[in-house]
């Protein structure tokens, strides 16, 4: 069992099993090895914390992927549970991908940025304006010269 | 009855109620003035008839057909102005009790009054009047929305006991009715004939009419309570005034406004109760009299009405009428008497709010003094900047120090800002904001790295911030890598990291135009790739037999020109420009364009023999040559065209014969062999010469119709779709814009290139050709 604090201070007490789905803490956990002390995670808070294990629950059995393996997997192979477990606010999943980012679970990581990439995949620049809330910072004569750079990659 | 519509019904007469109010309050300096005029009270109370009626007329529910029984009631309703804002002065003590105390100084301005008044009435008249001011003062102080409903419920009963009265009437003076019923909720109707008949005789009803006007009228005036307060200390001020007034009242006509058919019925009875109700009507929407002649002709009319309302009643309604007089005198008494108190809580609330007021800025200064201790003058001097500054300044935070910073702010937050702030959280919690935007760059690197070229080009065009995240080089070294891993040479790394875009855009091009020419010999496929390399394929196990790279004989460019290579040498030996495409004969080079133009060239000479147009102005999607023929195609039609042969004496005798050399005469115009005509789209094809056939495909991301069938053609059994596994199988084996390039066939296989640098080998079998 290990005993992890979130930032404002709840205490959650999971699986060393579960725990070791974060590199960072597979890491810490070697270092110091059993220990009843908590280990306080002042970057992550508590109801991110929580989705955090339930993803590392959820996932404890999956054989742990290498770097660089999957990096060439396509974007939609998302699986139901996972596409589930991302349907949450904007907000909950930029935290989410930096609470993965910060605890080094690549897999939670690599499932977060698919689904901020799938928002973005197929939109035009309009588009994805108004799904991110992004106010369009270009003067008229700014955006020709991107659209200008852009040709080579426009649909033949 | 049921809630919901007690509620509708409650705030119904509200609203209707509510114009009138003010009316009422605002001509109360008339009405008084008339009243100490001339003591001839019925003219007074009929004068302020004349004033109430205004805002009925506005009223909606009272339409146009304003008869006299309104009229009446308004008669009573105006005159009990006076009487019911004794008992209002008695309501109104307890909201200001609420004033006083600071704090609820939120909850008084929501007028604490509009629930109100109302259950005033369910006391049931004049007896109950007595208690009114009990009434008034539980209401008032717990205002809420609760208790809104409550009083509804009571409103709802005034609702149903007032309507029932003049339904009573109604039913005397049958005509009335219609008029009942747009001043009363309609679906109140059915409990108050219950109601009716409850109260048996119709004598009886007519009796408790007065008692029901009161409450109409008192009802009426809750809507004193929408006025300000300046207003309603106008009125108490009015009633502190007036007493006697209304004592005068009491003894004619005023309490006449309580009862006034009673009244009226005393007074003027005699008079002219022969009045018909339509002149009434007439009258009664013109309240302004100039002439105070009129008025008073007016004032009986009205007077009159109420008379004949009342008619065989009058021997109760005396003794009833000195009831009336006698309660209101105590309520003057009592008005008096409240006055006295509300100007003793005006004071104290004064003091109270001053008080507070003191304290608040005592408040204010320590909190300012002990937040500016703590904080940098830098942020003083941000703050000062106005909000970009301040926006400007707080993104260039660590995340650690906005925390603490945001923290600083709500720790001088009081209770009710923290309130604010939790729904206003709230609300930025769940707004979408620029996400990736926000994050560290490796994180929008690692994002955008799943996206393809396209989608990064739209990406760069959203924001200076996108732009930026796209342009990051090791985005574009990523996908530069990827796309080069199967690569026999792996990828020179640029000097500059900022050029991996620029390699990539090399890449994409590549990569979207895989296979753009092979030729087929036997087992032996040779393709030619836009990566500038030649292959040869074994077809039998489909092995990359050999790479050639830039050696190639005829090389046709994508800058439009044709050089010829010297295949030993590998050295340029001609360029030629402004084709499309070109094939070569013995000695002449033919080249067709994609504008339909076909020029012949001879090589040595290097000299343009001659050109032709076909007769189609569309581009030319393919073509195929093969001898003396040609086959090049539009998106409709393919031609077969045919050159003539021509004989030329070489000068040259072989066994005492002239040596003849047989070749096409390009310098004259084709003859156009065949053409065929096809529904489809056609974007590629090739001819089988063995067997005279036509292959060809349609684009296979075809805007217009997504299919992508392949088509041949034989002279004898015209345009056939290939069926068989290609027509099952192509939507999973090819990708949508990855079209074919190029074709070739022998007799018994077709061989495509596409886009995507697949080649497909399809084989013909069976008779389906």
């Amino acid at each position: 069992k290990v005993k992890l604090t979130s930032s404002e201070g709840t205490e959650f007490i999971i699986d060393r099993k579960v725990a070791e789905k974060s590199v960072l803490l597979k890491n810490m956990l070697e270092d110091v090895g059993e220990s009843d002390m908590a280990i306080p995670l002042p970057n992550v808070t508590g109801p991110i914390l929580n989705k955090v294990i339930d993803y590392c629950t959820h996932h404890q059995d999956d054989p742990f992927v290498s770097q660089e393996d999957d990096s060439k997997k396509v974007s939609d192979d998302i699986d139901d549970w996972d596409a589930e477990f991302c349907k949450v606010d904007q907000g909950t999943l930029f935290e989410l991908i930096l609470s993965a980012n910060y605890l080094d679970i690549k897999p939670l990581l690599d499932l977060t940025c698919k689904t901020v990439a799938n928002m973005i995949k197929g939109k035009t620049p309009d588009e994805i304006r108004k799904t991110f809330n992004i106010i369009n910072d270009f003067t008229p004569e700014e955006e020709e010269h991107v659209r200008k750079e852009n040709e080579w990659c426009e649909e033949r | 009855m049921t809630k919901g519509a007690d509620l509708k019904n409650l705030t119904k007469n509200t609203k209707t109620t509510s114009a009138e109010a003010k009316a009422v309050g605002l001509s109360n300096g008339n009405a008084k003035s008339n009243a100490s005029s001339s003591r001839s009270s019925p003219i007074i109370g009929s004068k302020r008839l004349s004033d109430s009626p205004v805002p009925l007329n506005d009223d909606p529910t009272v339409n146009a057909s304003v008869t006299v029984i309104t009229k009446a009631s308004n008669t009573t309703k105006s005159t009990v102005t006076k009487s019911s804002q004794n008992t209002l002065s008695s309501s109104k003590k307890p909201s200001r009790v609420m004033s006083v105390i600071p704090d609820a100084s939120k909850t008084s301005t929501t007028p604490p009054f509009k629930s109100r008044t109302l259950p005033l009435p369910t006391q049931n008249g004049l007896k109950a009047n007595s208690s009114i001011p009990e009434s008034f003062t539980s209401d008032l102080i717990f205002e809420n929305k609760a208790k809104r409903i409550s009083s509804s419920n009571t409103s709802s009963e005034v609702d149903g006991i007032s309507p029932t009265a003049r339904l009573a009437s109604a039913d005397v003076h049958g005509r009335f009715s219609p008029v009942l019923k747009s001043v009363n909720v309609k679906n109140t109707i059915a409990t108050l004939e219950k109601k009716v008949t409850q109260n048996g005789s119709v004598s009886a009803t007519s009796s408790e009419m007065s008692p029901t006007t009161t409450n109409f009228t008192v009802t009426s005036d809750t809507n004193l309570e929408d006025m300000d307060m300046e207003q309603l200390e106008r009125l108490f001020l009015n009633g502190a005034r007036s007493p006697s007034i209304v004592s005068n009242y009491s003894s004619n006509a005023p309490w006449k406004s309580d009862i006034p058919l009673e009244l009226s019925d005393v007074s003027w009875k005699s008079d002219d109760n022969t009045y018909d109700n339509t002149r009434m009507t007439s009258v009664a929407t013109n309240y302004h009299f100039t002439d105070p002649d009129e008025q008073e002709a007016y004032n009986r009319k009205s007077l009159s009405v109420s008379s004949s309302l009342c008619d065989g009643e009058k021997g109760k309604n005396k003794n009833e009428i000195a009831q009336l007089n006698q309660k209101i005198r105590e309520l003057s008494e009592a008005l008096i008497k409240e006055e006295g108190e509300k100007n003793r809580l005006l004071i104290a609330k004064n003091t109270m709010t001053d008080r507070y007021n003191k304290l608040w800025n005592e408040h204010r200064n320590c909190t300012n003094k002990s937040a500016g201790v703590g904080t940098s003058n830098s942020i003083i001097t941000v703050i000062n900047n106005g909000k970009q500054e301040i926006q400007k300044f707080l993104k260039t935070l660590e995340p650690e120090e906005r925390q603490e910073l945001l923290a600083e702010f709500l720790e001088c937050c009081h209770p009710h800002d923290i309130h604010t702030q939790q729904s206003l959280l709230e609300h930025y919690a769940k707004k979408t904001f620029d996400l990736v935007g926000s994050l560290p760059n490796e994180l929008a690197t690692k994002i955008l790295s799943l996206l393809s070229a396209e989608n990064l080009c739209c990406a760069r065009e959203v924001s200076k911030r996108w732009r930026e995240m796209v342009n990051e080089p090791d985005l574009w070294k990523a996908k530069c890598l990827s796309t080069t891993q199967d690569d026999p040479v792996p990828l020179a790394y640029p000097s500059d990291p900022n050029q991996w875009e620029e390699i990539y855009r090399g890449l994409h091009y590549r990569e979207h135009n895989w296979v753009l020419a092979l030729k087929l010999k036997k087992t032996t496929l040779v393709t030619g790739s836009y990566d500038e390399t030649v292959r040869i394929w074994d077809m039998r196990n489909g092995r990359c037999l050999k790479v050639l790279q830039g050696k190639a004989i005829i090389t046709a460019g994508h800058d439009m020109s044709v050089i010829v290579w010297d295949l030993k040498e590998g050295t340029k030996l001609h360029t030629f420009r402004g084709f499309g495409n070109m094939l070569l004969g013995n000695n002449n080079l033919i080249a067709i364009n994609s504008d339909g133009w076909i020029r012949t060239y001879a090589l040595e000479e290097k000299l343009q023999i001659h050109q032709y147009k076909i007769p189609d102005n569309s581009h030319i999607q393919w073509f195929s040559a093969l001898g003396m023929d040609v086959t090049c195609s539009t998106t409709r039609t393919i031609y077969q065209l045919r050159w003539q042969n021509k004989y030329i004496q070489t000068g040259k005798k072989t066994k005492g014969v002239d040596e003849i050399i047989i070749e096409p005469d390009l310098s004259m115009d084709p003859v156009i062999k065949r053409k065929v005509t096809s529904e489809a789209e056609i974007f590629c094809g090739t001819t089988d010469n063995t067997k005279d056939r036509i292959i060809f495909s349609t684009r296979f991301n075809s805007r217009t119709h997504n299919n992508k069938s392949i088509y041949v053609y034989s002279q004898e059994k015209g345009i056939n779709r290939f069926g068989g596994l290609w027509e099952n199988m192509a939507d999973q084996m090819t990708t949508n814009n990855m079209g074919p390039l190029c074709m070739d066939v022998d007799h018994e296989k077709v061989i495509i290139g596409s886009m995507g640098g697949v080649v497909y080998v399809l084989g013909f079998v069976g008779d389906r050709e």
